[in-house]
């Protein structure tokens, strides 16, 4: 177990400079997830943590130990690879000894290590088995008991799971969840997929263009997004986003007003232009409110998602339970004006 | 890479006798290393090529997998690459065996002692008899074309593809 800290971090490909000083720490034991769109450099940086692709400038370190110029194998760091990067002509036992192969451990500490690590993964039956031999879901948690065999300072995953299924996706989130709370070691995982990151992580960091968005638990940035990226990026649908101007206590936009939440700093700038935003969750339907048109209705069981228009802008409302609403009905949209969102037309600051 | 294969543009006859001579200024003539050479120069541009096309198809993330668990270079390579290059260094060492225990020409220029000649070219000396001995020319050959059958049906298993598969999600 160790903590991890990144220190102006800075990362160029030739001329190209993907990572723009990115400094923050990770705590011993933390389940730090790192997400982002596709080239936000989130994969890079953990290459660049793994010792895999080389740092342009700033400081790596592990346990308060810059490792910088140190090899791999020295850094004592286990990686996950989304392609699982199985050794194909070992056995899923070879597989997982491997580097305690490599350390000349001796064959009763490598025996029992990999029992124990198999025992954790169920994967028992399956330690004479070739990677052929076995479906995604099984080679994922063999790349994983090579990790663990290891007992490393940190875990790394590199979006381990966008090889999966859906359903299987699902499952092994909550095994690599499971896992992480068994053990206990310092784990920093890469995803693109922020329903991932929302259900595992104790800490987020977004990235954007090699950047830091924001770090914080899931539900502050869900619940307090600091910019206008973090806010449509995290959350699933999207948060509703819309231009508008801060009018004597409310923003108009789409031809309404639209409640500010309390105690926002954007009721001070009258005749700001500003992104109103509010999650699909936080708009309910009622006899009174902002009238507005459905164009589609998806019930999914549980809840139902409703598309509807308001003066050209399309909206996304999910309600609890089920509606009579069909398309092409005019429904009256409340807002809860406390899970409102105001930010800076310019910036896209939280306002 | 692709540049290698260009040298079979050049017919082997053409070549022939800059081969013979050159093995002259080196006094390798009627040594058996002088057909080894050649043999070798005549082998190495194909091998090569196939080698590189195998190993350009090793995925990276093995290499990657292994320097985390702490390979060092020539542990990866001996632990890693070479078990999965197997099906190619079988194949390429099929080839290069058969081609040299095919050769007649160059086996026949480079050594012209009777006690060192080749298979290939003392079957050859037969014909050239006014009176050629069919019936021990036929038994030769057949025995002559045994060794390159075992050799293939020994080998045929290495020689599949697939072998890397499992390793990574394609």
């Amino acid at each position: 177990m160790a903590s991890v800290s990144f220190k102006n971090i800075q990362k160029a490909f030739g001329k190209v400079k993907v990572i723009h000083g990115i400094g923050f720490d990770i705590h011993d034991g933390e389940f730090v997830v790192l997400v982002g769109p596709s080239g936000c450099g989130k994969s890079t940086l953990l290459r660049m943590l793994a010792g895999l692709e080389e740092i342009s400038g700033g400081e790596i370190l592990i346990d308060g130990k810059v490792v910088n110029e140190l090899e791999s194998k020295d850094r004592d760091i286990a990686m996950v690879f989304q392609s699982y990067a199985l050794y194909p002509h070992m056995t899923v036992r070879e597989n997982m000894g491997f580097s305690l192969r490599l350390r000349k451990a001796d064959k009763a500490t490598t025996d029992g290590r990999v029992a124990n690590a198999a025992r954790i993964l169920n994967l028992d039956a399956l330690l004479d088995r070739y990677p052929r031999e076995l479906s995604g879901g099984q080679r994922q948690r063999v790349a994983m008991g090579r990790a663990i065999v290891r007992d490393p300072k940190v875990f790394l995953f590199d979006e381990p799971l966008s090889n999966l299924d859906a359903k299987l996706r699902v499952a092994m989130r909550a095994e690599i969840k499971a896992l992480h709370q068994r053990l206990k070691t310092t784990t920093v995982y890469v995803t693109h997929d922020q329903i991932e990151a929302m259900t595992m992580a104790d800490r987020i960091v977004v990235m954007h263009d090699g950047v830091i968005e924001q770090i914080g638990t899931p539900l502050e940035l869900f619940d307090r997004p600091g910019n206008l990226f973090v806010a449509q990026f995290i959350g699933s649908p999207a948060m509703n986003v819309f231009d508008g101007r801060v009018q004597g206590g409310a923003v108009e936009a789409l031809g309404v007003r639209w409640p500010l939440p309390p105690g926002s700093a954007a009721g001070a700038g009258a005749g700001h232009s500003v992104h109103y935003g509010i999650r699909p969750t936080d708009l309910g339907l009622g006899n009174v409110g902002i009238a507005a048109r459905v164009v589609v209705v998806e019930p999914t069981g549980a809840e139902t998602e409703l598309l509807v228009e308001v003066d050209g802008q399309q909206l996304v409302v999910v309600m609890h339970g089920r509606t009579e609403a069909r398309p092409d009905d005019i429904v009256h949209l409340q807002v809860d004006a406390a899970k409102a969102h105001v930010f800076d037309a310019q910036g896209g600051q939280r306002l | 890479m692709n540049l290698a294969l260009f040298t079979y543009f050049i017919p082997a006859a053409f070549l022939a006798v800059p081969m013979y001579k050159t093995m002259g200024v080196y006094g390798l003539l009627n040594n058996q290393w002088s057909l080894i050479l050649a043999m070798v120069t005549i082998a190495s541009p194909y091998c090569i090529w196939v080698l590189k096309q195998a190993s350009d198809k090793l995925p990276a993330e093995l290499d990657e997998a292994a320097r985390m668990d702490g390979a060092g270079p020539l542990q990866l390579f001996r632990l890693v690459y070479l078990p999965l290059m197997v099906p190619s260094l079988v194949a390429v060492g099929t080839y290069s065996l058969l081609l040299a225990w095919n050769e007649y020409l160059y086996a026949f220029l480079l050594l012209s002692r009777d006690t060192d000649v080749t298979l290939a070219v003392a079957l050859g000396s037969f014909l050239s008899a006014d009176d050629s001995p069919w019936e021990l020319l036929m038994a030769t050959g057949l025995i002559y074309a045994l060794p390159p059958a075992a050799i293939y049906y020994a080998f045929k298993r290495y020689m599949v593809s697939g072998l890397t598969a499992g390793a990574v999600k394609s």
